[in-house]
């Protein structure tokens, strides 16, 4: 089979001593970073990009998407451990997660959690070995309105979806854009935004507003706020095993929540967070033993479990098949490929199909790396949430600092962060999110180009984006998204009126 | 289509939806204080200048010793002594990393050696 082929291909470039040190690398990072409230993928992806510059672009990949998901199973022990989300996909786990914990079942939640991860997370990976193929093959019949129409609404899904209003989301989406202009226009050689400042004709690189957005304006947030630290609690192995019948009542929600989280996963906007969110309340649902969610019951803390770790595998698809990422921390993985000088597209599949299948088959060793991880040596990770963080800001701040020097070897990038990193944090407070913009960034150059190319072709005529089915379908959903909050709202307000 | 035709339309539609957005707190105004947490927001500042004013003239070390300790008093636990073994530690580390294996020409020591 051909599939088979070229996961056995893939598999016996992702097995070099090279490339384990660097997936390993990146889950242990992942996790150690997941384990941590306050910390998530995104900066750690963020803060080895710099490094990334020196390996080739498969070990680069496979290194940062590690860590993207090492931190969803790292996100679930502080979630379980003491109720504080290591990372936001895992916040509902915490609901039954910790209540184990509470009734002394915390080293079997945290087994019953590493398993799920595992099944959710292969599940994910043969999902999305078997669709890319027949996704980009799809793909590359796309014109140039067409990508236009597919990324004007994964921006808008991912604004959509983002925390708090989505107009703040919008605004965010656009800002991104419009700092994503800045410096010297492709095609028609303008300076844009620059304002005399050299370093700025070459535009923001994506490791300054990364490390800025959310490197500085995490640590600024996180070093203020007490975050809740962990209780020695004693993790043995012998306590790790279910008890009878927990395993087999396990069977049918973590199939449900990896089928669930496949889905959501591979759509735009949407990602792990929902993905997890979702599983949870529809498992409540339909569960025999929905009513006693809540109290501690294993089948809660294994359905958002497996269904973020599907999704986390299946946004990749995408991703590295449409050049669309999904998510922020997906878009950040498309901005490593760039940097790398890979065009996002479809014709990654054909042009650098080596490179994706060693990708996804490290996915496989990456996930069994993080089995072991997550079971005989969770005892250090749980240690680990006792590190305090007056040693563990000051060594991410400086980690930063050299890493975005390393890059350009100028002091004055390290200004632009700080910049970069007090806009984010203004946004943080005034409940802006900071995901939209880092996509808006990233597809922002790439938008502007696929419409320059499709009105050049149609000689100036915005017909195109209608005329095409693909497109027109993308732009009517976008419009469906912008359209439905407004429109909900309208008629809550109508209600309310009619009511009083 | 010239040079400004897209950022003016996504500024102009992000103008818009700015105007919405101050329209809606004016009229109702927020309850909710934003609350800013100004020791941790000045030190980590610091800590960047820090480092940025320091690396080509004082070289790296002198550069994360001075950053790790501004940077560690955003905690209020923060102990100097605590600080400069770490910061030591911490040159150390990104020393072997970035000079030792990555071969950059970061100066190490002041004079831009």
């Amino acid at each position: 089979m051909d599939l088979l082929a070229n996961l056995a291909g893939g598999m016996a470039q992702a097995a070099t001593p090279e490339n384990l040190m660097y997936c390993f690398l990146g889950v242990t990072l992942g996790t150690f970073i997941g384990v941590l409230p306050g910390l998530g993928a995104m900066i750690g992806i963020a803060l080895l990009l710099p490094v990334t510059y020196y390996l080739d672009p498969a070990s680069a990949i496979i290194m940062l998407a590690g860590i993207y998901y090492g931190g969803e199973y790292g996100g679930s022990i502080a979630s379980i451990l003491i109720n504080v989300p290591g990372t936001p996909s895992s916040a509902v786990t915490g609901i039954d997660g910790h209540a184990m914990t509470r009734n002394g079942r915390a080293a079997a939640a945290l087994f019953m959690t590493a398993i799920a991860s595992f099944v959710g997370g292969s599940v994910g990976i043969i999902l999305l070995s078997a669709f890319s193929p027949v996704i980009a093959a799809f793909a590359l019949t796309f014109k140039s309105a067409d990508y236009f129409a597919v990324m004007l609404l994964g921006l808008i899904a991912s604004a959509s979806v983002a925390r708090g209003s989505v107009v703040k989301g919008i605004v965010a989406m656009i800002a991104g854009v419009l700092i994503g202009t800045i410096g010297t226009d492709v095609s028609t050689g303008a300076q844009r935004f620059t304002m005399g400042v050299p370093e700025l004709v070459t535009g923001l690189s994506l490791v300054v507003l990364a490390m800025g957005i959310f490197g500085f304006s995490e640590i600024a947030v996180s070093a203020g706020s007490n975050l809740p630290r962990a209780k020695s609690q004693a993790i043995r192995m012998r306590d790790m095993m279910p008890e009878k019948g927990e395993a087999r009542r396990s069977v049918g929600p973590i199939a449900r929540g990896a089928s669930l989280g496949s889905l959501l996963g591979s759509l735009p906007g949407a990602g792990p967070t929902l993905s997890a969110f979702l599983a949870y309340s529809f498992e409540k649902a339909i569960n025999r033993r929905g009513k006693d969610f809540g109290t501690g019951v294993v089948e809660g803390v294994v359905s958002p479990e497996s269904a973020n770790n599907a999704a986390a595998q299946t946004a990749f698809i995408p991703t590295l098949t449409l050049g669309i990422p999904g998510t922020a921390t997906m878009a950040l993985i498309l901005g490593a490929l760039m940097i790398h000088g890979l065009p996002p597209g479809p014709r990654l599949m054909t042009d650098h199909s080596d490179l994706f299948w060693a990708v996804i088959a490290s996915f496989w060793i990456g996930n069994v790396f993080l089995l072991i991880l997550n079971i005989p040596l969770v005892t250090i990770w749980v240690r680990l949430l006792r590190i305090p963080y007056r040693f563990l800001f000051p060594s991410i701040t400086c980690f930063i600092c050299i890493g975005v020097y390393s890059v350009s070897l100028n002091p004055v990038e390290i200004f632009i962060v700080l910049a970069v990193g007090l806009l984010g944090y203004a946004m943080r407070l005034t409940g802006f999110s900071a995901a939209p913009l880092l996509m808006g960034f990233i597809l922002g150059p790439l938008m502007e180009e696929y419409l320059r190319r499709a009105l050049l072709l149609s000689r100036g005529d915005f017909g195109v984006f209608i005329e095409s089915p693909i497109s027109a379908t993308c732009l009517a959903i976008a419009a469906v998204m912008i359209a439905w909050p407004i429109l909900r709202g309208g008629l809550r307000n109508l209600r309310r009126r009619r009511e009083g | 289509m010239g040079a400004g035709f897209f950022p003016f339309w996504f500024a102009l539609v992000g103008a818009a939806l700015g105007a919405v957005i101050c329209t809606g707190a004016v009229m109702r105004p927020a309850e909710a204080r934003v609350s800013i947490h100004w020791r941790s927001l000045i030190f980590v500042s610091a800590a960047f200048v820090m480092f940025g004013l320091l690396i080509e003239p004082a070289g790296l070390i002198v550069a994360i010793v001075a950053s790790t300790i501004l940077g560690a008093m955003a905690d209020r636990g923060a102990r100097l002594v605590e600080s400069v073994i770490l910061g030591f530690g911490l040159a150390a580390g990104i020393w072997v990393i970035f000079v030792v294996l990555l071969g950059l020409s970061i100066p190490v020591l002041p004079g831009g050696r």
